[in-house]
């Protein structure tokens, strides 16, 4: 069963203040650990990471953004298996 | 004359079979001394994975034991699943910034554990995971400023057995 990943973000977003974006991603396998994420703003990529096998099964993952105006994350996995999962979320600033 | 002949046969025959065993031993023996003589010449240890790794990372640049620090268990108590942050003191504004991060395990199998790239957008140059380590070990974390200036972290993770 494929398990989309999950991305939690802070309640409240404030302009030009770094926040916290936390993700949790499940592998498809316990073999084969290694993946890729790129996570974007508005179209801008602002992170990205080349995970080992050092990196655990189901692994947890959190970075920061900081923006000064609202937009669409977007944060992309891809696993060596050549699964690819997306997800998009809606970003208010206050 | 024959059984002179067969006589001068049978010792040049053992002469041989003596001479050539002497010199096998001698040769076998040689051997022996060659290669301890080339396994005490490689006592010098091999360079660690991580050191190479950490070579190519720096690309000849230099590093200070600085800014970079490391967030772990003192002791883990399951080894497949290790909350770890790395976080870089430094302010991050659009001219200043963290471009890479890399995560470095002393005992990991393929050394880098992962590579993160970061930008000023990141606002913040602080990465949190969980890490699966098949044994105690240091994890090295190198930032990279954009101005190609490298600062590292250094921690110990042992494993509560």
């Amino acid at each position: 069963m494929i398990i989309q990943p999950v991305v939690t973000l802070p309640d409240e977003i404030k302009k030009d203040e770094p926040f916290e974006i936390q993700t949790l991603f499940k592998n498809p396998s316990d073999r084969n650990r290694q993946f890729d994420v790129t996570a974007r703003f508005n179209e801008q990529t602002f992170f990205s990471a080349k995970v080992n096998d050092g990196f655990s099964v189901n692994p947890y993952l959190s970075f920061f953004l900081k923006t000064s105006e609202s937009g669409v994350l977007s944060i992309i996995w891809q696993d060596q298996g050549g699964q690819r999962f997306e997800i998009e979320k809606q970003l208010e600033v206050s | 004359m024959k059984t002179k002949l067969f006589s001068f046969q049978h010792i040049s025959r053992r002469l041989f079979l003596r001479h050539f065993l002497g010199a096998t031993s001698v040769f076998a023996l040689s051997g022996d001394v060659f290669s301890q003589a080339l396994a005490s010449s490689h006592k010098v240890k091999p360079v660690p994975m991580w050191e190479k790794e950490m070579k190519k990372i720096l690309a000849g640049q230099k590093t200070t034991q600085a800014r970079v620090s490391i967030k772990l268990p003192d002791k883990a108590s399951v080894g497949t699943r290790i909350p770890f942050t790395a976080s870089v003191d430094l302010p991050i504004t659009q001219e200043s910034y963290i471009t890479t991060l890399h995560v470095l395990g002393t005992k990991s199998p393929k050394a880098l554990i992962a590579q993160f790239n970061l930008t000023a957008l990141s606002g913040k140059a602080e990465i949190s995971g969980t890490l699966h380590l098949n044994e105690p070990q240091d994890i090295i974390a190198i930032a990279r400023t954009n101005d190609n200036q490298f600062f590292t972290g250094r921690r110990q993770v042992q494993f509560d057995l």
